[in-house]
């Protein structure tokens, strides 16, 4: 079942062993997980101007109603999991963080 | 969009309906007219229903025509008219015979109940897809 | 990465809803058109398309209604005409727009639910 998936690769974001060293970059996750957040945000972007793209497409008479709220649906949801992945990531980066020092 | 368009047919049937309405409405108020401005009595008109494409408000996603309805013309009753004879009345020709709207008021009457049936079951139908519209909006919530 | 709405269900869905919404159409016009002389009653059959909608499979296979589609699944109902040629059942119709109204909402409903698990899923689940 999907949410499975969701835990799953959720769990599979957690912090890998190579790290940068925090003093030489303090201010940015290192390239594995700068990375992993790039294409979560693209991939949002993409859901999003999907729904745009069909609100558009239903303005002009050429969508289904049910076709736009799906779109902005899914949409959202790209959103939450998008801001959960990025939760754990800044999570797990503030547990590395503490226990360099 | 597919609901949309149901609501814009089922309009169309709606006024269509009532144009019906307003005829037959008009012969039962004339049913005893014998002088009209054009000379002679009122004579019964009538409706007719014809289908009308919706093709000009969809654009490429129809293509199929579905129809709704619209009255394309209103036609006059051609039954001859009733003749009475009422010699004292001012209308009544040099035999003395009035000639009286071809009116029936029974028929009118008949076709009134009708038309209100059809009315009805064109808003029946309207509510159907305003729900199921009202239940889309709110997917998520 | 994920994208928790990827699978057959909701395109599947999706095409449910467009076909249901679209044979709304052609009932709208049978009832409208009930007294039209000459005018024959249509509606669309797509239970070729939910026979062969399977929500197991893996494949994100789209039967969204095109035109050629669409007019291939138009059917004539067959029901007796009037002297004036129309052959509109008002019960007929009126039975079929209330079922295909049911069908509809409960689709709705069935897909909300499916998002509403997908969303605590996502939101509830980050929490340990």
């Amino acid at each position: 079942m999907s949410d499975f998936k969701v835990y799953s690769d959720i769990a599979r974001m957690m912090p890998s062993p190579a790290m940068p060293k925090p003093a030489a970059q303090p201010a940015q996750p290192g390239g594995g997980f700068g990375k992993l957040l790039n294409e979560a945000i693209q991939q949002v972007n993409d859901v999003e101007k999907g729904s745009q793209g069909e609100l558009q497409k239903f303005l002009s008479n050429e969508s289904d109603l049910h076709s736009v709220m799906i779109a902005l649906e899914k949409a959202d949801l790209s959103f939450q999991t998008m801001m959960q992945v990025r939760n754990k990531i800044v999570q797990a980066y503030q547990e590395i963080m503490k226990s360099q020092v | 969009m597919n609901l949309l368009t149901a609501l814009d047919v089922n309009a169309s049937g709606l006024t269509a309906q009532r144009k019906r309405v307003e005829v037959s409405s008009s012969n039962l108020a004339n049913s005893q007219t014998t002088r009209t401005e054009e000379g002679g009595p009122y004579r019964r008109k009538d409706v007719v229903f014809q289908t009308s494409s919706f093709q000009e408000s969809l654009g490429a996603a129809m293509g199929n025509g579905v129809e709704g309805v619209e009255v394309s013309d209103i036609v006059n009753d051609p039954r001859p008219f009733d003749r009475r004879y009422e010699p004292g009345h001012p209308d009544a020709d040099k035999d003395g015979y009035v000639s009286y709207p071809n009116v029936n008021v029974m028929e009118e009457m008949a076709n009134l109940v009708e038309a209100s049936r059809s009315y009805e079951a064109n808003i029946a139908a309207i509510g159907i897809v305003k729900t199921m519209i009202n239940r889309t909006l709110d997917l998520g919530r | 990465m994920i994208n928790p709405t990827d699978g057959p269900l909701f395109p599947a869905l999706e095409d449910l809803l467009s076909w249901t919404s679209k044979r709304q159409q052609a009932l709208a016009a049978n009832v409208a058109n009930m007294d039209t002389p000459g005018y024959r009653a249509k509606d669309y059959s797509f239970e070729q398309e939910l026979a062969s909608i399977d929500l197991a499979s893996t494949s994100s296979k789209h039967i969204t209604p095109t035109e050629d589609s669409a007019s291939a699944r138009m059917y004539d109902v067959n029901t007796k005409a009037k002297p004036n040629g129309n052959n509109v059942d008002l019960e007929r119709e009126m039975t079929e727009i209330t079922k295909n109204g049911l069908q509809y909402i409960t689709l709705v409903q069935y897909l909300n639910q499916k998002i509403r698990t997908l969303r605590t899923a996502i939101t509830d689940g980050g929490k340990v």
